[in-house]
């Protein structure tokens, strides 16, 4: 099965879908790393970012395999893991990549207004959304592998509505 | 154009309604032009008892209404509108909340000026395409 690990920069995608990969002896896909390597068309001048060119990764993805990255839900996957966080607890995460001031909100505003989570309801896969701003990353991998294991779909469990309060 | 963008304290002022819609809340806020002064705020919270209701048409509907009403009051007549609400991929409108408030701010007698989707967008090393909504690709 192909799992997608979704969900904003920063909420543990890449820490969480290489050990599940691991425990699941599957290969792992760096989605984001596909597409600087080419699987892009275009540029965000704006965000300094290549806009993924989404066919093109569909083409040779493995039959069974973790993909990692915040487009994955996109790639017809058969089940979608969305990672949520803290948007404050985000942008520490963030602030620790030394990211510039803007792409940190952006993103973490994405985050607080469930952006990832309204599209990966948007497809066809189950999805199992999971909140990782408090739980070890042990507690995470275990029980997302459990949740891939059981196919058991589970969206709602987080409310950031506070962050946006604060902020406007 | 009539003399409205310029004549701020004229009784025709134009305001901006932001709208933010999440799957959980919808929250509106009216400023003046520049975004520096909140002239109103309304939220999911303040509309309806049970959280879950928070981001329904219905409340954003009400909120709207609420707004409306304190624009008008402070001589607003005209509102440009900036929307954050996130949608499918494939989805080339706004949230439910959005538009249920966007009709009901239009329906409480408001002209609707420029709508904006300034819906925010994940990026790290790349970006997904069709930009979503608004701001260029
Ligand atoms: N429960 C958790 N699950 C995953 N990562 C976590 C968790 N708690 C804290 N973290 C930390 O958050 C950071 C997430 O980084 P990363 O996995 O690269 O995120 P992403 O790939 O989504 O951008 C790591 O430093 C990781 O140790
Ligand atoms: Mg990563």
């Amino acid at each position: 099965m192909r799992i997608a690990v979704t969900g904003t920069p920063g909420v543990g995608k890449t820490t969480v879908a290489r050990r599940l990969a691991d425990e699941r002896g599957v290969s792992y896909v760096d989605i984001t790393r596909r597409v600087r390597e080419g699987a892009s068309k275009g540029y965000d001048e704006e965000r300094q970012a290549p806009v993924a060119d989404v066919d093109a990764l569909r083409d040779d993805l493995p039959e069974d395999a973790v993909f990692d990255g915040h487009l994955s839900h996109r790639l017809e996957p058969g089940f979608t893991v969305v990672l949520r966080c803290e948007p404050d607890v985000l942008r520490s995460r963030l602030e620790e990549r030394g990211w510039g001031d803007e792409k940190i909100d952006e993103n973490a505003e994405a985050e607080a207004l469930d952006v990832t989570t309204a599209e990966a309801l948007d497809t066809e896969a189950p999805v199992f959304e999971f909140d990782t701003t408090e739980p070890t990353v042990e507690e995470t991998v275990e029980r997302v592998a459990r949740a891939v294991e059981e196919r058991d779909e589970r969206t709602g469990v987080v409310d950031w509505s506070a962050y946006v309060e604060g902020r406007v | 154009m009539s003399s409205a963008d310029d004549t701020p304290e004229s009784a025709d002022r134009v305001g901006v309604a932001h709208i933010h819609a999440s799957l959980n809340n919808t929250i509106i806020t009216l400023t003046d032009l520049t975004g520096a002064e909140t002239l109103a705020k309304s939220s999911g919270g303040s509309v309806v008892k049970q959280s879950r209701n928070e981001s329904t048409p219905y409340a954003a509907m009400q909120m709207a209404e609420e707004v409306a009403e304190t624009a008008q009051e402070r001589g607003i007549s005209t509102v440009h509108v900036r929307i954050r609400a996130p949608g499918g991929n494939m989805n080339t409108n706004p949230g439910p909340g959005a538009q249920a408030a966007i009709r009901a701010l239009a329906r409480a007698g408001l002209e609707i000026g420029r709508i904006e989707d300034v819906t925010p967008i994940p990026h790290d090393g790349c970006k997904g395409p069709k930009g979503r909504r608004g701001r260029g690709n």
